[in-house]
C-alpha cells in the first residue's frame, strides 16, 4: 500500500469538474484506491462519495491506493490534486 | 399576456411552447416474480443510460456540457452502483424501478443534507440521472432534442440540465421552468450558451405549442402574441442578431470623438473566471465577496480568499479589481451570521454595518484584500456606507490590518485605493464631503433607486414606481459624478442594471461617468453603444433633460435620441 498526503490546489475544492476528473484519473488503475479526509475514507472511484465528501481548496488529504500500479496511481492523483 | 420571473440567460427569443416533462409511470410497489429478471432489467437500465452519455459525450463541442455529461457518466460507471441496486432486489424482493428509485433518493438525500449550496444544487443533476435510468428501465423515449425540427422554448416544472445536451441546440431558443435558480447547472448553462431562460414561472398559465416571446435581458415572458406584435418581436430579434454579431471584434468603449471609457464586468463567481481573458474587459468594477461566504457552514479563512482574489486578479495582468467588502444581510442570509431577525431586512443589519461591529471578522477580510493587492491592481469598497463615521471607523479598522501585515513583514499595496458604494441617497447629497475621504466613488443604482424612490421591485403594485430616470434619482447620480471632477486622480463609476442599459448610457456618458461596469454578458454591447456615441453632443443633449420634470418625458428625449445614434442596433 502507498500513501501520501497532499494539499487540495483545486480552487473550486473537488466538486463539479475536479471531482469527476478524479474519478477519470483513479478509473485508469486497477488498484483500490481512497482519499481520506480527518476520519472520513472515500473511494476515489465513487464521484458521489467524493463531492458529499466536500472536500474544498487548501484542504489537507491523504491518497491511498493498494494494488498493482498503486505507485504510479497516487502519483497520478497528487499530480492533479496537489497541482 | 406578460409574465414576469427570475432572468437568468440573457437574449431574445420567439419560439413555440414545448413542455418537455416525461412523467414516468408509478413505481412498482408489489413483489417482483423474478428478481434475476430485473437484476438484468437494471443492469441493462444503467448501460443503456452510459452509452447515451457517452454518445453525447462525442458528439459535444461545448467543455461545459461535455463535463456535465461526463460526471453524469461517471455516476453510473461507479464501481458499486450495480452490486448495491442488486443487493436492494434481493432484499426487499422488489421490482427493478423501486430498487433504482430507492438507491438514488439515497444519493440526493446525502447531497442536501449537506450545508453547502452548491452541492444541494448537484443534487439536482442526479435527479436527472434517476429519471434517466427509469426511462431506461420502463423503455420510455425522453425528449430527445436532436430531433427538433422547428424553433421552439422548452418549458418545464423542473427543467433539466439533460435538455441542452445535444449539438442541435440551435432551435432551443429558450428555457422556462419554475424551478430552479441562477446557480443551477441549467442556469450556468444557458448563461454560457447564450440561450435566454427565465425561472420562477407560473408555468400553468402557458399552453404546449403556442407562440412565446421571451426577453432573457428582462426576465419577461410573451404570450397570446397578435400578429402586430410578432412582426415586432421579429424586428427587435433581428437588432439584437445585428448587434451580436458586430461585438465579436469590440474592443474599446471610444467614442466618435475619441474619448474612451472604462467597461468593466460585476462578477464574483469562480466559475467566471475562466471567462476573463475571452471578454474585452477593462477590468472588475464589481468583485462581489457575498459568494465565498454563502456556500459554507464556517466563516472562509484568510488563505482561502486570499487565493482567490490573488488568482482573479494576476488573472486580470494589471487591469484595476474593485473588490467589494462582504455585502451580507437585506436579502443574502448566511449561517454563521446572525443578522437576527427584522422587520425590514433593507433598512437593517446589513454589509459595513454587520462588518464594523465584528471587527475580528472584518479584519481578516480586510487582511486578504490587502495580501492580494501584492499581486494585482486591486483596489477596496465599501457596501452600503451611510455616513462618514462608518467610512473612518472602516478604514481604521483597515489601517490595523494593514499593520498587523507589516508586523508580519507581508507585502501589500501601502497605498491601496479605497472607494465606497453611493447607494445610500444620504452619501448621494452629501457626496461633495464624502469624496474628500476617498479615492472613488461606485453608483449602485440598484439599491439607490430604490432607497430614494421607496420602492420594494419585488412588489409588482408599485414596481412601476422603480425607475432610475425619475428626476431626483438623476439629481443624485449627477451630483456624485460632478464632485468627482474637482480630482485628477479619482474616478466615478457605476455598478448596477442601469450602466448596460442603452438609454442609461446616453444619460451617464453625458453626465461624465468613467466606468461602467456591468454583468460579464453585457460588456461588449455596452462598449458597442457607447462607441456609437460623440461625447461632447451627448453632453449637450443630456444638458437638455436636466430639467424635465417627468420620467415619460425624458424617457421619449432618450429614445428619439437613442434612434439617431444608435440606429438598426436600437
Amino acid at each position: 500500500m502507498v500513501t501520501k498526503k497532499v494539499v487540495v490546489k483545486k480552487e473550486t475544492g473537488l466538486h463539479a469538474r475536479p471531482g469527476s476528473e478524479v474519478v477519470d484519473i483513479a478509473m485508469k488503475f486497477q488498484s483500490d484506491i481512497n482519499l481520506k479526509k480527518g476520519d472520513k475514507v472515500i473511494n476515489a472511484k465513487e464521484v458521489l462519495e467524493i463531492l458529499s465528501a466536500d472536500i474544498n481548496f487548501n484542504d489537507e488529504i491523504i491518497i491511498e491506493a493498494n494494488g498493482v500500479d498503486e505507485n504510479e496511481a497516487v502519483k497520478a492523483l497528487e499530480e492533479y490534486i496537489g497541482s | 399576456m406578460e409574465l414576469l420571473g427570475i432572468k437568468v440567460g440573457n437574449g431574445l427569443g420567439l419560439g413555440k411552447c414545448l413542455f418537455v416533462d416525461t412523467k414516468l409511470p408509478n413505481l412498482n410497489q408489489e413483489t417482483a416474480t423474478s428478481l434475476e429478471e430485473e437484476v438484468i432489467k437494471v443492469n441493462n437500465a444503467i448501460d443503456e443510460a452510459i452509452k447515451d452519455y457517452e454518445d453525447i459525450i462525442a458528439s459535444l463541442d461545448d467543455e461545459d456540457l461535455k463535463s456535465l455529461t461526463e460526471f453524469n457518466k461517471n455516476v453510473l460507471i461507479s464501481p458499486s452502483i450495480k452490486k448495491d441496486i442488486t443487493n436492494i432486489i434481493n432484499d426487499k424482493k422488489c421490482y427493478g424501478d423501486l430498487a433504482i428509485d430507492i438507491y438514488f433518493n439515497n444519493k440526493i438525500k446525502q447531497l442536501e443534507n449537506l450545508d453547502n449550496n452548491y452541492l444541494k444544487e448537484r443534487a439536482k443533476d442526479v435527479k436527472d440521472i434517476r429519471h434517466k435510468v427509469l426511462s431506461k428501465y420502463y423503455g420510455i423515449v425522453e425528449f430527445n432534442p436532436d430531433n427538433l425540427k422547428e424553433d421552439v422554448i422548452l418549458v418545464s416544472h423542473e427543467m433539466t440540465a439533460n435538455v441542452l445536451l445535444t449539438d442541435n441546440i440551435e432551435h432551443i431558443k429558450g428555457i422556462v421552468s419554475e424551478l430552479g435558480g441562477k446557480t443551477s447547472h441549467i442556469g450556468i448553462l444557458t448563461t454560457s450558451l447564450g440561450i435566454p431562460s427565465i425561472f420562477g414561472i407560473d408555468i400553468k398559465n402557458l399552453k404546449n405549442d403556442e407562440l412565446l416571446f421571451i426577453d432573457g435581458n428582462k426576465g419577461i415572458i410573451e404570450n397570446e402574441l397578435s400578429e402586430e406584435r410578432i412582426k415586432e418581436i421579429k424586428e427587435k430579434i433581428a437588432t439584437e442578431l445585428a448587434l451580436a454579431k458586430e461585438l465579436d471584434d469590440i474592443k474599446e468603449a471610444r467614442t466618435l470623438d475619441n474619448y474612451l471609457f472604462e467597461v468593466s464586468a460585476n462578477t464574483g463567481d469562480l466559475t467566471e473566471l475562466e471567462r476573463i481573458d475571452e471578454i474585452p474587459l477593462d477590468g472588475i468594477g464589481l468583485f462581489r465577496t457575498e459568494f465565498l461566504y454563502l456556500n459554507k457552514t464556517t466563516p472562509p479563512d484568510e488563505d482561502y480568499l486570499f487565493e482567490v482574489y490573488k488568482s482573479f486578479a494576476t488573472k486580470l495582468n494589471g487591469k484595476q479589481m474593485i473588490i467589494r467588502t462582504l455585502d451580507i444581510g437585506g436579502d443574502k442570509k448566511c449561517p454563521y451570521i446572525d443578522i437576527g431577525e427584522e422587520a425590514n431586512p433593507f433598512l437593517g443589519y446589513r454589509a459595513i454595518r454587520y462588518c464594523l461591529d465584528h471587527k475580528d471578522f472584518f479584519k481578516t477580510s480586510l487582511k486578504a484584500i490587502l495580501r492580494a493587492s501584492a499581486f494585482g491592481n486591486i483596489a477596496i469598497m465599501y457596501p452600503m456606507i451611510s455616513s462618514i463615521e462608518e467610512l473612518r471607523q472602516a478604514n481604521l479598522i483597515l489601517e490595523e490590518a494593514k499593520q498587523d501585515l507589516r508586523d508580519n513583514k507581508i507585502s501589500f499595496k501601502e497605498d491601496i485605493k479605497v472607494g465606497i458604494m453611493v447607494e445610500i441617497p444620504a452619501v448621494a447629497a452629501m457626496a461633495d464631503m464624502m469624496i474628500e475621504e476617498v479615492d472613488f466613488f461606485s453608483i449602485g443604482t440598484n439599491d439607490l433607486v430604490q432607497y430614494t424612490t421607496a420602492v420594494d421591485r419585488g412588489n409588482t403594485k408599485i414596481s412601476k414606481l422603480y425607475e432610475w430616470f425619475n428626476p431626483g434619482v438623476i439629481r443624485l447620480i449627477k451630483n456624485a459624478i460632478d464632485v468627482t471632477k474637482n480630482y485628477d486622480d479619482k474616478f466615478v463609476g457605476m455598478c448596477g442594471e442601469m450602466a448596460a442599459d442603452p438609454l442609461g448610457i446616453i444619460l451617464l456618458v453625458g453626465l461624465g461617468l468613467d466606468e461602467f461596469s456591468v454583468n460579464i454578458n453585457t460588456v461588449k454591447k455596452t462598449k458597442k453603444y457607447i462607441s456609437l456615441l460623440n461625447k461632447k453632443e451627448t453632453e449637450e443633449f443630456v444638458k437638455t433633460l436636466l430639467n424635465l420634470k417627468t420620467v415619460k418625458e425624458i424617457e421619449d428625449k432618450l429614445n428619439k435620441f437613442a434612434n439617431e445614434k444608435y440606429g438598426k442596433y436600437y
